[in-house]
């Protein structure tokens, strides 16, 4: 029997995780290849369109432009190794620590400017820099309770922060989706692999939330607040709601009085303790911010400020994923906390050295040139894909506004195998992972939502740019069920089974 | 049950409310438009002009149509006709998806659907097969008002849920009948009793030929009819007194007099003379208006109420 | 020499219809600085709200309230004392040259940065810049700043909005002291000077005896750093402010020292009766 990977060629220039993995007779990979081979790529598709049909029966979708999609799922998951993972999980709670620090500072007293180690101007001319929310959290609150962060595989098979999302990230719901969606699709695999759960997410998410709720309150009120079933991520919102088991509210079912916030019920109103807002700060209360704004919540900043109400995330995280800022992350982390990153930036090129800036500007048709302050993948131009139009464009951007860019070097990143067509084709991937903060520690999600461009050669991921996504594995070991086929695999299995009893007999 | 629980926004209850209305809207207009295109085949031109001034005034359709074929098809499938059934199935959607984690998974997947094919349909693609169109609905929406009555809990998200559907069932009888007694054609009984689905179940239940005072009669008081005005009212009553006693005894609601007024009116034999049941039909008509405004006052109108019907402004000086 | 006045600052609101509830800030409530110590202050409110009270980033004291009940009127009183003197500056100058640094620049950012406000027409800040390149002083260089405002701005209301930018009063040669302020503001960055925006009081009588009132008006004026910040008022060609202006926020622009901004839902309102009376209490 042929398999469906006979053919798989890898891309030149990209590390390939199948590839690379499989020379290395990685047992996970190779099993994976196998079962596919096992089913066949036809059986694979069937059952991928069948779960496609139920998810959107059950409008597990987002929407572009007034239409409604899914979210394209490749059936074939991505794998990442449990150790490699470990150290991944390190480097993001370690970030996330740092970032939380230096938003409490230059909200603050601002001592990393007085320091010197990151210039003044880097955050009083920062878009997202947000005067109104220049007030210190009382000690039960977080800024970054839930964070997205955008990772890619570079060349040499490293994982490398490409953004740090700090705002409203979106996309867990997917994971948690796919990952049900992966076990109807392969069950073969579930009973073979020991996958790290991701069911996990909204709990740790509502349990971070209840704990930030203002003191003295005994049995909080927790809402997700949306802007509506118009927006893009209103599955989300809506799947979070249930999953948690609280409220789904919409600006207008919120009031602030007396600096509390309350909900509008069938049976008058009721308090309100914590807010989990998926609205972006421009719009959150037009008392601070558009004045025109429908959909804020006027007078709940303040309410905020006097320790009425708590919002997660905070208002004003959008400095600290400014991409400028990003450039200064390694500093963070080391002032903060005194550590060297475990996970790499890639290198940027700060625009506001003219030097800097005209080697930019002479070499835009090698490097990616994005936005500071743009989230969801707007405005970034990718120098050898771009028109010589587009180019132009963006250099006569940068160079009346140096501070509004900053300049990467394009990483070729890595690819993993995707189901195009009646082929298995590599195609490229990045990796969101997210991270639930609060005051007692901080939860990663094992692996995240994989996206996928689907275009040959593409490297835009983004949903709203017709990119698909993957399950992500994170497989801590064989499960006992399985009956191993080679010596190598009965030896982990057999030591995973004796760490499985350790761990029973200590509890 | 924790307090947590029992909680529904007045933004939830209205999208419930208005949920289960436009539901019903749909399947009553497919019932309704269904049995009137089936009738008219074969029929005389006078009943068709009749028919068509009938239906305009009970959907307010504002248009001029040549036929009743054209102006079914208005009311079908015009997403520019605020009362057309694919504008209902469009607003029930929003509705739902508005309301989404106060409604079981079965009921939304069935909505979510629903709205997609109807949204793809077009007008072309029905115009000689509108019959066809409405089986899809009627089967669609009976499906959704079975997964509901079957999946939900008997919370207060379903009582707004199942007083919507019935506050206008409601309705639509009321209007059909009003208008059916303006033009003062008996023949036209039968039709009506097809229209909502009771030509049988009168039949069986009465064991006599279609008149105009038994038809009336039936769909007036019969009390085993579940589509009857007084069945229709019983179960709005039960509901909002169930909704009440959720309601903190401080606020002072009650349930408005009216409707015990006029339920225990209808106890009683109906007047034999035509005029007299048109005075009882306004007067049920002005009672079903007041009661629609009692349930913003009660339960929406932390909404409806608030600030942004009202122009947002700000001041700035210097 | 130091003298004490107070301050009664009414605004007044009439709606034509109903108002339903109102979310509001008020920056009305003078600040501590080196000439200037507030005595005493309170902000009342009609109809009665509670008030909260807070310190915003630029130091200036906010008070902040919401109504929930229907009203057609809105009166906000602010009543303070302060003591004052005329500002006694170090007399520290630094060189145009100490102010191109790189950490000159960077400290100073917030201040140099232009805002929305503060936008002037690139021609006219380039030819500012070219004007004053020659002179060593920095006060010289102000100077040319402050008769640049003068030639091209006349002081007259009601043709200039709240909203106006520094680029629109020049467009129209026409402002009112906000306009003055946002014009000079952005001359003073174009030459590399940090400015800020001042609001506060201006005492019209410049020798008033103890006990008499007069009224007094809002107004705006700019602070440069040359080494210290100074005050001056570009609306009456002052070069150095006096113990007759009396602080109460300091800023980037307009839109950081609003005293006061609103959101509400109902009627639409007419423009408020505004009055000061500024009275010498010693």
């Amino acid at each position: 029997m042929t398999s469906p990977f006979d053919l798989y060629k890898e891309n030149a220039g990209a590390f390939d995780e199948f590839i690379v993995n499989s020379n290395a007779q990685d047992e996970n990979w190779l099993g994976l290849a196998k079962s596919i081979e096992n089913l066949g790529l036809s059986e694979l598709k069937r059952r991928a369109i069948e779960v496609e049909q139920t998810q959107s029966a059950r409008g597990i979708t987002f929407t572009v432009g007034g239409q409604e999609r899914t979210f394209p799922l490749d059936p074939l998951p991505r794998i990442i190794a449990y150790d490699e993972w470990n150290k991944v999980e390190l480097g993001l709670t370690q970030r996330i620590a740092a970032l939380e620090a230096f938003l409490d500072d230059i909200y603050g007293s601002q001592e990393i400017v007085r320091d010197k180690v990151i210039p003044k101007r880097v955050i009083a001319n920062a878009t997202q820099f947000s005067r109104p929310a220049a007030f210190p959290l009382m000690e039960y609150q977080m800024r970054i309770t839930v964070a997205g962060l955008d990772l890619i595989r570079d060349e040499k098979g490293e994982l490398v922060v490409l953004e740090d999302n700090l705002r409203t990230p979106s996309g867990v719901s997917y994971v948690i989706e796919n990952r049900r969606a992966m076990a109807r699709i392969l069950p073969e695999l579930f009973e073979n692999y020991e996958i790290e759960p991701v069911t996990d997410y909204p709990s740790r998410l509502l349990a971070s939330l209840i704990s930030q709720a203002p003191s003295q309150v005994s049995d909080p009120l927790v809402v997700v607040l949306t802007p509506g079933i118009y927006n893009s991520a209103y599955f989300e919102h809506a799947f979070l709601a249930r999953q948690m088991g609280v409220p789904l509210v919409e600006p207008r079912d919120l009031f602030a009085k007396g600096n509390e916030i309350f909900v509008r019920t069938t049976k008058s109103s009721r308090r309100v303790d914590v807010i989990y807002r998926r609205i972006d700060d421009e719009y959150i209360d037009p008392v601070f911010f558009r004045p025109d704004s429908y959909l804020g919540v006027p007078g709940l900043v303040n309410a905020v400020r006097a320790g009425g109400v708590t919002i997660a995330n905070a208002v004003g995280n959008g400095v600290a994923d400014d991409k400028l800022t990003y450039a200064y992350v390694d500093e963070i982390i080391d002032y903060y906390l005194h550590q060297k990153p475990i996970l790499k930036n890639i290198e940027t090129y700060r625009l506001e050295d003219s030097d800097v800036l005209s080697f930019v500007v002479e070499n835009a048709d090698r490097l990616v040139i994005k936005p500071v302050d743009a989230s969801g993948g707007k405005g970034i131009v990718i120098g050898s894909q771009a028109t010589d139009q587009e180019l132009e464009e963006v250099k006569a951007a940068i160079v009346a506004n140096p501070r509004g860019f900053i300049a990467q070097r394009i990483v070729n990143f890595s690819t993993i195998p995707t189901v195009v067509g009646n082929n298995i084709e590599p195609r490229h991937a990045d990796l969101r992972p997210f991270i639930v903060s609060s005051p007692d520690g901080r939860y990663v999600v094992p692996g995240g939502l994989s996206r996928v461009a689907l275009e040959a050669g593409s490297m835009v991921v983004n949903s709203s740019q017709g990119g698909g996504s993957k399950d992500t594995w994170i497989i801590k070991g064989r499960s006992r069920q399985r009956i191993a086929t080679s010596s190598q695999l009965q030896k982990n299995s057999q030591s995973q089974i004796a760490i499985d009893l350790a761990k029973e007999s200590a509890q | 049950m924790t307090s947590r629980g029992s909680i529904v926004l007045a933004r939830t209850a209205e999208s419930l409310y208005w949920l289960g209305r436009y539901m019903e809207r749909s399947e009553s207009m497919a019932r309704i438009l269904d049995v009137h295109l089936h009738e008219i085949i074969g029929s005389n031109d006078d009943n068709e002009a009749r028919w068509s001034d009938q239906m305009s005034t009970v959907f307010s359709f504002e248009r001029n149509v040549e036929s009743f074929d054209k102006l079914a098809l208005g009311l079908s499938l015009d997403e520019t006709v605020p009362s057309s059934i694919r504008y209902s199935i469009e607003r029930a959607y929003e509705n739902a998806k508005s309301a989404r984690d106060a409604i079981s998974l079965e009921y939304w997947e069935l909505i979510n659907v629903a709205f997609g094919r109807v949204s793809r349909y077009t007008l072309d693609q029905f115009g000689h097969g509108l019959f066809t169109f409405y089986s899809i609905i009627k089967e669609r929406c009976a499906q959704g008002r079975g997964l509901a009555v079957s999946t939900m809990n008997r919370d207060a998200a379903w009582h707004f849920l199942n007083l919507g559907y019935n506050v206008e069932q409601l309705d639509i009888l009321l209007r059909l009948i009003i208008e059916k007694r303006r033009s003062k054609i008996p023949e036209d009984w039968v039709v009506v009793l097809r229209s909502i689905g009771g030509h049988e179940a009168f039949l069986r239940a009465t064991n006599s030929p279609v008149s105009e005072i038994g038809s009336l009669n039936f769909l007036i008081q019969e009390r085993i009819f579940p589509r009857s005005i007084l069945a229709t009212m019983l179960r709005i009553s039960n509901i909002v007194n169930e909704l009440l006693r959720g309601l903190d005894e401080s606020q002072g609601f009650s349930l408005p007099p009216e409707l015990p007024r006029q339920i225990a009116r209808l106890e009683y034999p109906l007047a034999s003379e035509t005029g007299e049941i048109d005075l009882l039909l306004d007067d049920l008509w002005s009672s079903h208006l007041l009661m629609c405004n009692f349930y913003y006052e009660t339960f929406f109108s932390p909404l409806s109420k608030s600030n942004f019907n009202y122009p947002l402004r700000s001041e700035v000086w210097r | 020499m130091k003298w004490r006045l107070e301050i009664i600052h009414t605004t007044k609101y009439t709606y034509d219809d109903d108002v339903f509830s109102s979310y509001n800030e008020v920056r009305m409530t003078p600040k501590n600085t080196s000439n200037q110590l507030l005595l005493s202050s309170s902000i009342a409110v009609s109809p009665r709200a509670s008030l909260y009270n807070y310190s915003d980033y630029f130091g200036t004291s906010v008070t902040y309230f919401d109504l929930h009940r229907r009203h057609n009127n809105l009166d906000i009183t602010s009543l303070s004392h302060v003591e004052l003197e005329d500002p006694r500056g170090r007399g520290v100058r630094l060189t145009p040259a100490a102010m191109i640094g790189d950490d000159f620049r960077d400290a100073f950012s917030e201040y140099l940065a232009t805002t929305t406000y503060t936008e002037i027409p690139k021609e006219i800040a380039e030819a500012t810049y070219d004007s004053v390149a020659s002179l060593d002083l920095i006060e010289d260089r102000i100077a040319v700043v402050m008769d640049f405002v003068k030639a091209n701005l006349a002081y007259r209301s009601g043709i200039t909005k709240v909203s106006s930018s520094a680029k629109e009063a020049l467009g129209v040669g026409f402002g009112v002291c906000q306009d003055f302020a946002h014009v000079a503001i952005a001359l003073l960055r174009s030459i590399g000077v940090p400015a800020r925006y001042v609001s506060g009081y201006l005492y019209p009588n410049t020798d008033p005896q103890i006990g008499e009132s007069s009224t007094g008006e809002s107004h705006a004026w700019v602070e440069a750093f040359v080494g210290e910040w100074i005050g001056m008022d570009p609306s009456n060609g002052v070069d150095r402010i006096n113990k007759l202006y009396v602080t109460v926020a300091k800023g980037r622009d307009y839109n950081d020292v609003t005293p006061f901004r609103g959101i509400y839902f109902g009627g639409q309102s007419s423009p408020p009766i505004v009055t000061v009376t500024m009275t010498r209490r010693a």
